[in-house]
């Protein structure tokens, strides 16, 4: 019976998928003892976006947020999601950023690094791959997998064997539109795992957006994969990923041999329904899949965020009706651009130029910046060539000499940075300084929060209790547990 | 035997039942809720308010 190990994303993807990445450390922090006792293979507890909403919305240290996450799970191995040479923001970092990076993260205890790059060009990420060795942390190369003509299963298996090459120790296929079906993902996992040939282990993991990534997660355990990503139950479904408890029944039905503690998992998904409620955040609901609506998804892929984005900038235009033209030119536009996976920044650069040539009735009239950046290859290759004709348009009268984006990459950042810093500041904060604008780190050390390390989480009843006092419209409370009473005045005292 | 059967009945309240508990609460328009899980017992009167049904009352 091969093992099957999980790997938990409660902290990272689902409060980006479903809370706009807006989880408090300290409600972190409430769960990750019981967290620690799952056993879990391990942990992914931040990403680049997270650090950057830590930063400019919840004004938390993100650092800190690390370093107690740690404190709190001494003995899972944690892992740091990364996405390409953007660490934080748009802008590509240099080799020395990225270097000081990962020495920074170890030092905050992070045993694994995960490096995607939303083209999968590993060009843009063969430097993480070199120094995250050296530097004897464990590395997972993630492919970002979709639907397209050029997206082939010898595309991901290449892909698969071109990260063996840079010496990952784990290939993640994700799928972070829910584009793929089942029928897909078994001969995906098959392809990839023959590409890995034993040199890698190989995990999955697919966003639920078309309500299929049960089925999908369900092939992928069928197939042989070592690893899943999975969340929280609460925090499962929708934009997020399926529920940690539902994979682990399927995974025993299917005969794999799992360690996880499924006393411990009910426990983490009552605590989040708590969280939720508290954080005042909605929980996942399952999508019904639709094969209609699926066969129209899967040509243009925007995600959820984007969608609801582009109907508010119709609905100010009083355009709303040309939503469904908007979309399917967001699909021809995705096709000439190569068909890059519908993730950050790619999604946008798609969507917006959708809305442009749509609006303005003549494609390509418009054409924002980023645009032009993109097609001169400033982001990487994408995994088709650029369609000439939407090239001469969109690059018509501008500058058409293409970018080599690994130009700069050598140009000394960190130095020059430290120079007009001083040697006082901790290369934690260097690094914060060098993510964001000087303005959003006024912003931030103005109104930086302090995180209580070890947060009161009170038990249900007292959390009923609690909850009750605070509302008005109540009169009268009577509460009987055991030998516990509370009589029918409480709140005139509370 | 008597403890034995004591601890049989105790229900372990859960932070999901709390929830749910509230948002009856919240988004009922009736006037008391009366709920009894094992070793549980809960009686709220709400006061009178505008979607306050005086006689209505909601047993779980």
């Amino acid at each position: 019976m091969k093992k099957l190990g999980f790997e938990d994303e409660s902290f990272r993807t689902a409060p980006q998928s479903l809370w706009a990445t807006r989880m408090r450390t300290e409600t972190m922090l409430g769960i990750a003892p019981k967290v620690e006792e799952a056993g879990f293979t391990k942990v992914c507890v931040t990403s680049a976006a997270a650090f950057e909403t830590a930063v400019m919305y919840l004004y938390e240290d993100p650092w800190e947020r690390l370093r107690l996450l740690r404190r709190a799970m001494p003995k899972t191995p944690l892992n740091f999601f990364i996405r390409s040479r953007n660490l934080m923001g748009w802008k590509m970092l240099p080799n020395d950023v990225i270097e000081l990076f990962l020495k920074c993260i170890q030092r905050m205890g992070i045993q694994w690094v995960e490096v995607f790059d939303g083209l999968n060009d590993l060009s843009m990420i063969e430097w993480h791959f070199g120094v995250a060795k050296k530097l004897g942390l464990q590395r997972t190369g993630h492919i970002s997998c979709t639907e397209s003509p050029v997206h082939t299963d010898e595309y991901f298996a290449a892909k698969a064997r071109e990260l063996v090459r840079l010496g990952v120790d784990v290939v993640n296929l994700s799928d972070p539109c829910g584009a793929m079906i089942p029928e897909r993902v078994r001969s995906l996992v098959i392809a990839v795992r023959q590409a890995l040939n034993g040199k890698a282990k190989l995990g999955f993991f697919a966003h639920d957006c078309t309500g299929v990534a049960d089925d999908c997660y369900i092939e992928a355990m069928q197939h042989g994969v070592d690893i899943l990503k999975t969340v929280s139950l609460p925090l499962a479904h929708g934009y997020s990923l399926p529920a940690t408890i539902d994979m682990l029944s399927h995974a025993q039905q299917i005969g794999r041999k799992v360690r996880v503690d499924e006393q411990r998992i009910k426990e983490i998904d009552d605590y989040f329904f708590w969280a939720a409620y508290e954080e005042k955040k909605p929980i996942g609901k399952r999508v019904q899949f639709d094969p209609v609506k699926y066969k129209k998804y899967v040509v243009h892929q925007i995600p959820g965020g984007m969608m609801s984005n582009l109907e508010n900038q119709l609905l100010e235009l009083k355009l709303l009706h040309k939503l469904p033209e908007v979309l399917a030119e967001a699909g021809r536009v995705r096709q000439e651009l190569g068909y890059p996976v519908m993730v950050t920044p790619y999604s946008q650069l798609v969507g917006v130029q959708a809305v442009f040539n749509v609006v303005e009735g003549e494609r390509y009239r418009t054409v924002p910046e980023e645009l032009k950046l993109y097609v001169r290859g400033a982001y990487g290759k994408p995994a088709a060539p650029i369609d000439p004709n939407a090239l001469d348009r969109i690059l018509a009268g501008g500058d058409k000499e293409p970018i080599d984006p690994s130009e700069n990459f050598s140009e000394p950042l960190v130095s020059k940075v430290r120079a007009e810093q001083g040697s006082s500041l901790s290369d934690e904060d260097l690094l914060l300084t060098i993510f964001n604008t000087r303005e959003t780190m006024e912003k931030f050390y103005q109104n930086k929060k302090t995180i209580e390390s070890h947060p009161v989480v009170r038990t249900p009843l007292a959390f009923l209790i609690k909850e009750l006092a605070t509302r008005h419209e109540i009169k009268t409370v009577n509460i009987q547990k055991g030998s516990f009473k509370i009589g029918p005045n409480f709140l005139k005292q509370s | 035997m008597e403890r034995k059967k004591e601890k049989k009945l105790r229900y372990d309240l859960t932070y999901k039942d709390v929830v749910d508990i509230l948002e009856i609460i919240d988004h009922s328009t009736h006037g008391e809720l009366h709920l009894e899980l094992e070793d549980l017992k809960l009686t709220v009167v709400k006061r009178r308010g505008d979607s306050f049904s005086a006689t209505a009352k909601e047993e779980i």
